[in-house]
């Protein structure tokens, strides 16, 4: 029985797998799936950097057999925009969660967006902060319980396709962790294209969210986000909304613009070839 | 007949009408519909070959989620009696038979605790 | 001629010589938000690092900056950012990211009057503390202290090497004064600077254990991209990078190491410059701009026949206690003169008999002058 490997043994880092997340938590799946997609892609997996941030998730960076980075809370796509900026051959791939990306994060969220800069995100949205003990957080629904919000959450919550399409990302979907071979095939899709594309993907959280809101067990958490999630692609973002009745998935954004590395290597050029037309060594005054 | 304000606009019968915001609150009374120039769905059905492959558990990653049984489109799987290291009941085969090798079980497993293999020989 | 070198002399202003410097170190990445008085770092950056194949990034904020910066330095290229008190706070949270994971970074802190927004246009020295314990948690840093135009050049290119020799980041702890003064600078010939790298790995990917380090305690340091696939974590981490949160062995060693390497050869990173020290009876400890009035002070004294001295620190952290113990012992009284409450005091303290030290404090953009540095010498 042993002689035959699980067949994404390669891509995960050696001695690490079994992995720390809880029973029927969706971060396996999203590693598995991103490992997949790397694996049919045949994707040069030297030039991939996984950034993530802290959370459950965030331990993600741990798993994957990649130059891997696991920074401060929030920090991971500043972190990213860092490395893709000086070295564009490279592809960072933040993999974090709804609250380091959108609480402490939210402020570096909207400008990598912004910049366009070709980063992939991808978001394990579990309604919460899991990791320190089942929070409430920017994506927690209105009336939901966590261990901050004992008499119901009263906070609405963000709906973070929208945000990044708003923000300017060139590739937006939702899925959730039932919608195994379409993360996958997003992720494919986003992986080469060039600029910022951003990946949500809700999972059931049964030991923190799950458990105080009536899905408790693995097998219900997963059952809940088949009957309530609904299939509508490229309808307008803001429409796509995130409610304990209705989840709506699907690629919402897939378009083009001219990213930021592209931008900066021409003005980097024009500089230079303005100084040697010149004969001059720089333009500025000491 | 009462005089009316210049900005809002008059009905048929000369009585204005308030202007109401028909930005989100029609839209979201109404069920979404099918956008009808959507691009083509991802993971639009590509040919599944029926394979003819082994399911492999490891037993000792198995948490006993019970994702694989669940979702197994073909009723494949069930729990096994016995319990692993960590105290879960790990799946088995129920009928190797009806299983299409359609890979359902090895990617909603959390854990890479299944996957198939091709078989040695075609049945 | 070098783009990066621009070999000459020039009148120059204090925050462009810095950034002159971080060129002809090597440095192709800045990261930085604007805030008085470094601004003109940043745009000085903004206009050479394009020329010379660089890249400069205006982030949204300085936590993102200090992150940018750090993820820069993974992917091979030597980085900086400038700052002032409120940007240095912001930043604390990933130096001691930069600490931990071993980040080869520079940061510069044009120091001003604090606390929080304080007075942005006047200068001070009341960030010198919070370079060595700003970050949470034990970690050990470098920092310099430029008392002119020329040493901002000189000690930037000084704080990358230091940076590249023990993987951590270190800080130019300069003032408003120096940072917006305009004076006399000397670039040097490319071949007269000495620059130096990190230590990259010489095991294949295979056998590279990322954070292993031998008798200099300072691990090689692999790239993003070459196929090292390493993984680096703030998380407390054994030899191989990987998360230890559970065995207190692994924390203290880790823990250990980090500050050792600082520690441990503090005799090798510290200077210091001494004038008149050799039969001083009065000593003066000053750093910054605050050694330009102190040194005046003490010329003027010795031509009045008094036996003054001046001890100029030009690195802060690691603090050079043996030299201050040394100096300490062999005079009568010790002058701290600071543009502060009263901080790096507190170290010569530590370091001399307490009842020889007295503390100069001086808030308000007001630098000492010569005259009162000499008459509290005096009294």
């Amino acid at each position: 029985m042993s002689e035959v490997q699980h067949p994404l043994e390669d891509y995960t880092r050696r001695g690490m797998i079994p992995h720390i997340w809880c029973n029927g938590c969706g971060d396996g799946i999203i590693l598995g799936e991103f490992l997949r997609a790397l694996d049919e892609l045949k994707y040069d997996i030297n030039k991939v950097v996984v950034v993530s941030g802290i959370g459950c998730i965030g331990r993600i960076s741990g798993y994957t057999g990649t130059d891997s980075f696991h920074t401060t809370h929030g920090r991971a796509l500043a972190f990213a925009v860092g490395v893709k900026a000086v070295r564009p051959d490279l592809k960072p791939v933040v993999i974090s969660g709804d609250g380091d990306l959108f609480a402490i994060g939210g402020n570096h969220f909207i400008h990598a967006a912004r910049r366009n800069i070709d980063v992939m995100v991808i978001c394990s949205n579990n309604f919460n902060y899991g990791m320190t003990g089942g929070q409430s957080g920017p994506t927690t629904p209105i009336d939901a319980y966590t261990t901050t919000t004992r008499y119901g959450n009263i906070e609405h919550p963000f709906n973070l396709a929208h945000l990044a399409a708003a923000s300017g990302a060139i590739y937006v979907a939702r899925w959730t962790a039932i919608h195994v071979k379409r993360i996958r095939e997003s992720i494919k899709k986003a992986i080469n294209k060039k600029g910022f594309s951003f990946i949500e993907v809700i999972t059931p959280c049964p030991e923190e969210y799950g458990r105080r809101n009536k899905i408790p067990d693995p097998i219900q958490g997963m059952k809940w986000l088949r009957e309530v999630s609904v299939v509508r692609s490229f309808i307008d973002p803001i429409e796509a909304v995130v409610q304990p009745d209705k989840i709506v998935v699907g690629e919402f954004v897939d378009k083009e613009k001219t990213e930021f590395t592209e931008l900066l290597s021409a003005s980097t050029q024009t500089v230079q070839s303005k100084l040697e037309k010149e004969g001059k060594l720089t333009n500025a005054t000491i | 007949m009462t005089t009316t304000p210049t900005h809002l606009p008059e009905t048929q019968a000369g009585a204005p009408v308030a202007r109401e915001s028909n930005l989100m609150s029609e839209t979201m009374k109404q069920p979404i519909p099918a956008p009808k120039f959507a691009k083509r769905p991802l993971a639009a059905p590509q040919m599944l070959k029926l394979r003819y492959v082994d399911v492999i558990v490891i037993e000792e990653r198995c948490k006993g989620c019970s994702f694989c049984i669940e979702f197994c489109p073909k009723d494949v799987l069930e729990e096994d009696t016995k319990l692993n290291v960590k105290g879960a009941h790990v799946p088995r085969v129920k009928d190797s038979a009806l299983c299409v090798g359609c890979g359902i079980c090895e990617e909603i497993c959390p854990d890479f605790a299944i996957f198939l293999a091709e078989k040695a020989e075609k049945q | 001629m070098r783009r990066d070198v621009l070999t000459g002399k020039y009148f120059a202003l204090g925050d462009v010589a810095c950034a002159e410097g971080a060129l002809a170190a090597g440095c192709r990445f800045f990261a930085g938000y604007p805030i008085t008085p470094a601004t003109e770092i940043a745009e000085h950056m903004s206009r050479r690092l394009p020329e010379v194949g660089g890249v400069y990034l205006q982030m949204e904020d300085e936590l993102a900056s200090m992150a940018a910066v750090i993820g820069a330095s993974y992917a091979g290229v030597k980085s900086m950012t400038a700052t002032s008190g409120p940007g240095f706070s912001l930043m604390q949270e990933n130096i001691g990211l930069a600490a931990m994971t071993e980040t080869p970074c520079v940061v510069v802190d044009v120091m001003r009057a604090g606390p929080s927004t304080g007075q942005p246009t006047k200068t001070s020295q009341q960030d010198v503390m919070q370079a060595k314990w700003g970050s949470h948690g034990d970690y050990e840093v470098i920092a310099l202290s430029p008392s002119s135009v020329q040493e901002m050049f000189d000690h930037t290119i000084e704080a990358f090497n230091l940076s590249e020799m023990y993987r951590c980041p270190v800080f130019v702890m300069t003032d408003e004064i120096v940072g917006h003064l305009m004076e006399r600078l000397a670039v040097p010939n490319p071949e007269e600077i000495h620059l130096v790298d990190r230590k990259r790995p010489t095991t294949p990917p295979s056998k590279y254990l990322p954070f292993q380090a031998g008798e200099d305690l300072v691990p090689a340091m692999a790239t993003f991209g070459e196929g090292y696939r390493f993984y680096a974590t703030g998380l407390t981490h054994d030899e191989t990078g990987h998360p230890q949160t559970d065995s207190p062995e692994e924390q203290a060693k880790l823990v250990q190491r980090l500050c050792d390497k600082i520690r441990k050869n503090t005799g090798k990173i510290t200077k210091v410059e001494r004038v008149f020290l050799d039969d001083a009876d009065v000593c003066i400890i000053a750093y910054g701009s605050v050694a330009r009035s102190a040194l005046s002070a003490v010329v003027e004294g010795r031509e009045r026949g008094m036996k003054i001295g001046l001890l100029r620190l030009i690195t802060l952290w690691p603090f050079p206690d043996e030299v201050v113990e040394q100096v300490a012992a062999h005079v009568d009284k010790i002058l701290v003169p600071e543009m502060n409450y009263g901080q790096l005091v507190r170290e010569v303290e530590r370091n001399a008999d307490r009842k020889k030290v007295v503390s100069l404090p001086r808030l308000g953009d007001a630098l000492h002058t010569p005259e009162e540095i000499l008459a509290h010498a005096l009294s």
